[in-house]
C-alpha cells in the first residue's frame, strides 16, 4: 500500500491536471494596478494565506474531512455550499467550481467506487478533503498540502505576470513556507460561525481582473 | 420601553444606558397597494406613514431611530417580512454607532429581511461608526424561490469629515444571503482598528468606507460597463467595481466618500430598475432633505 505522504505529495503536485495554474485570483489585476511594488507582493500572498485560506478554505477542509470520516453528507454538502456562497466574485466561485469538479473526476478515474456525491459542484478544498479521506492522508498534513499548493500555485503566477526571475520566485516560496503552520494553527481555532471572511481588496482586484481587456489568467 | 440602567463595571465608571429596540414589520399587498399588515416595535424603533410615490403600489417605507445613534450594550433588531407587493424600505439618516471604548460588550444591530413573493428593496442610509466602536452588524435575508431583492449597506469607520479616524474599536459584519434555505452569499467582514485586515491591501487598504449592494436580477453587461465608466471617473477617490456572480449581482464600493458610495449605488439601482421595467423609480424624497 502507497503510503499516504505518498499520495499527498501527489495531490499537492502543480502538475496534477486539474487547471489550477490557469486562475491569479486577483493577482494580475493587482499587479498590473502597480498595488504590489517591491515588498507589497510578498504582503499580497501572506495576507491570501493568513486571512484567506486561513479563514475560509482551511477551516472548511477540516470540516469537509470531518463529515467524510462520520458518513455525515448533510454536513458535507452544508460546508460545500457555505464555501461556495462564500466566493466573492463570478471568477473566484468558477475557478473554485472547476478545479473542484477536475479534481473530483480525477479522483473518480483513479478510484472507482463509493466517491460521494454532492449537491452541488464541489469546491477544491472539498474535493480535496475527498482525496485526503480516500487516502489516508491525515488532517494536518492534508491543511499543509492545501496550503501549500494554493501559495506555490500564487507563487508561480506572479513569476509570469510581475515577472519574477526562478531564483527570486523561490525565495519568497520559501519565506512563505513559514506561514503555513501559523495558518493552518489559525485554522484550527476559527468557530463554526466565524468560518468565513470579506476581503474588499481581493474583491475589487478580482471583480477588476474580469473586466481586464487582456490577461494571462482565466476569468 | 426597555431602558435600563446598569451597574458600574470595572471597565466604566459610568452608568450604562441600554436600549433594547425591536421592529417588526410585515407588509402585503391588497388592493393595489403594498400595506403593512402588521407592525410591532419595541423600544426606541418607528416606522413613519408609508408613502406611494409610484402608480404600481409600491410602498415607500422610513425606518426612524429616535435616540439617532447605538451606544454600548444596544441591541437593535429589525425583522422585515414581505408577503408580497413591491417595498423599499429606507431611513431619514445615518446610523450612528458611538464610542464604547475597550468595553468588552458589543453594540448590535440585526436585520433579517424575508421575501415571500415580490420585491423588497432595502436601501438605507450609511452606518457611522465613530472611533472606539465595538459594532456588530448582522444582516439575514431570506429568499422565497420566485422574490426578488435589492440591498446595499454602507458602512463608514470614524468620521472624515471631522478629521476623525478609525484609529481604536472593532467591527464584524455578516451578510448572509439565502434562497430557498440554500446559502447564495456569505460575507463576513472581520477586523480591528490598525490590524492586518484594516490595512492590506487585500482587505480594507486604510480605507474608511466600505460598500455593498446586491441585486438578485441581474442587469445586462452594457449597462454594467456603462456604469462603472460613469461612476469611476475619479479613481483616486474610491472605487466601485461590479461581478455577475452566478444568480447574482455584487457591486462594491471601497473608498473615502459614503455619499459618494451610496449615490453610485442609487444610480445603479435606477438603472437597473429601468432596464428591467422600463421605467426610472421614484427615489425616496427623503434622499434629496
Amino acid at each position: 500500500m502507497v503510503h499516504a505522504q505518498l499520495h499527498l505529495l501527489h495531490l499537492s503536485s502543480p502538475a496534477l491536471p486539474i487547471g489550477a495554474y490557469a486562475y491569479s485570483q486577483g493577482l494580475e489585476y493587482a499587479i498590473e494596478a502597480r498595488w504590489l511594488e517591491n515588498e507589497e507582493l510578498s504582503h499580497w500572498l501572506r495576507d491570501g494565506l493568513l486571512l484567506g485560506v486561513a479563514q475560509l478554505d482551511l477551516p472548511i477542509l477540516l470540516r469537509a474531512l470531518r463529515a467524510l470520516a462520520t458518513a455525515d453528507s448533510a454536513s458535507l454538502n452544508h460546508w460545500n455550499n457555505q464555501l461556495l456562497a462564500s466566493r466573492e466574485t463570478s471568477e473566484l466561485l468558477l475557478e473554485d467550481q472547476q478545479v473542484g469538479t477536475a479534481l473530483l473526476r480525477l479522483l473518480t478515474s483513479l478510484e472507482t467506487a463509493g466517491l460521494p456525491t454532492l449537491k452541488r459542484k464541489p469546491a477544491y478544498a472539498v474535493a480535496f478533503a475527498i482525496a485526503c479521506d480516500r487516502w489516508g492522508i491525515e488532517a494536518q498534513a492534508a491543511l499543509q498540502g492545501y496550503a501549500y499548493s494554493w501559495l506555490e500555485n500564487q507563487v508561480t503566477a506572479a513569476t509570469k505576470l510581475v515577472p519574477l526571475g526562478q531564483t527570486a520566485a523561490q525565495k519568497m516560496l520559501f519565506q512563505l513556507l513559514a506561514q503555513i503552520p501559523e495558518a493552518c494553527a489559525h485554522a484550527m481555532t476559527v468557530e463554526d460561525s466565524q468560518v468565513g471572511l470579506s476581503l474588499p481588496g481581493l474583491a475589487m482586484a478580482s471583480s477588476r481582473h474580469e473586466r481586464q481587456h487582456t490577461r494571462l489568467f482565466r476569468s | 420601553m426597555l431602558l435600563e440602567t446598569l451597574e458600574p463595571t470595572a471597565e466604566s465608571s459610568k452608568p450604562l444606558r441600554t436600549w433594547r429596540a425591536q421592529l417588526d414589520l410585515s407588509f402585503r399587498e391588497s388592493a393595489g397597494r403594498t400595506r403593512l399588515n402588521h407592525c410591532l416595535h419595541e423600544g426606541p424603533l418607528r416606522v413613519q406613514r408609508l408613502f406611494y410615490p409610484e402608480p404600481s403600489g409600491k410602498a415607500h417605507c422610513y425606518l426612524l431611530h429616535p435616540p439617532g445613534g447605538v451606544v454600548l450594550g444596544d441591541q437593535l433588531k429589525i425583522n422585515i417580512a414581505l408577503e408580497s407587493g413591491e417595498a423599499l424600505v429606507t431611513t431619514p439618516s445615518a446610523g450612528r454607532f458611538y464610542t464604547v471604548d475597550d468595553h468588552p460588550e458589543t453594540q448590535r444591530q440585526t436585520v433579517n429581511l424575508s421575501v415571500h413573493e415580490g420585491r423588497l428593496e432595502w436601501l438605507p442610509q450609511e452606518t457611522i461608526l465613530f472611533n472606539g466602536v465595538n459594532a456588530q452588524l448582522a444582516t439575514r435575508i431570506d429568499l422565497a424561490s420566485a422574490s426578488q431583492l435589492a440591498f446595499w449597506d454602507v458602512v463608514v469607520l470614524g468620521r472624515p469629515a471631522c478629521s476623525e479616524a478609525f484609529s481604536r474599536g472593532r467591527l464584524q459584519q455578516t451578510l448572509e444571503v439565502y434562497r430557498e434555505g440554500e446559502a447564495l452569499l456569505i460575507e463576513r467582514l472581520a477586523f480591528a482598528a490598525g490590524d492586518r485586515v484594516s490595512q492590506s491591501r487585500m482587505g480594507m487598504q486604510s480605507q474608511s468606507t466600505v460598500g455593498i449592494m446586491v441585486l438578485t436580477e441581474i442587469p445586462g453587461t452594457p449597462l454594467l460597463d456603462q456604469w462603472l465608466e460613469a461612476v469611476n471617473l475619479d479613481a483616486n477617490n474610491g472605487a466601485f467595481t461590479v461581478t455577475q456572480r452566478d444568480t447574482l449581482m455584487i457591486a462594491r464600493y471601497l473608498g473615502e466618500d459614503a455619499q459618494r458610495c451610496r449615490e453610485g449605488f442609487a444610480q445603479l439601482w435606477e438603472a437597473a430598475v429601468l432596464e428591467l421595467r422600463g421605467s426610472t423609480p421614484a427615489t425616496p424624497r427623503i434622499w434629496h432633505t
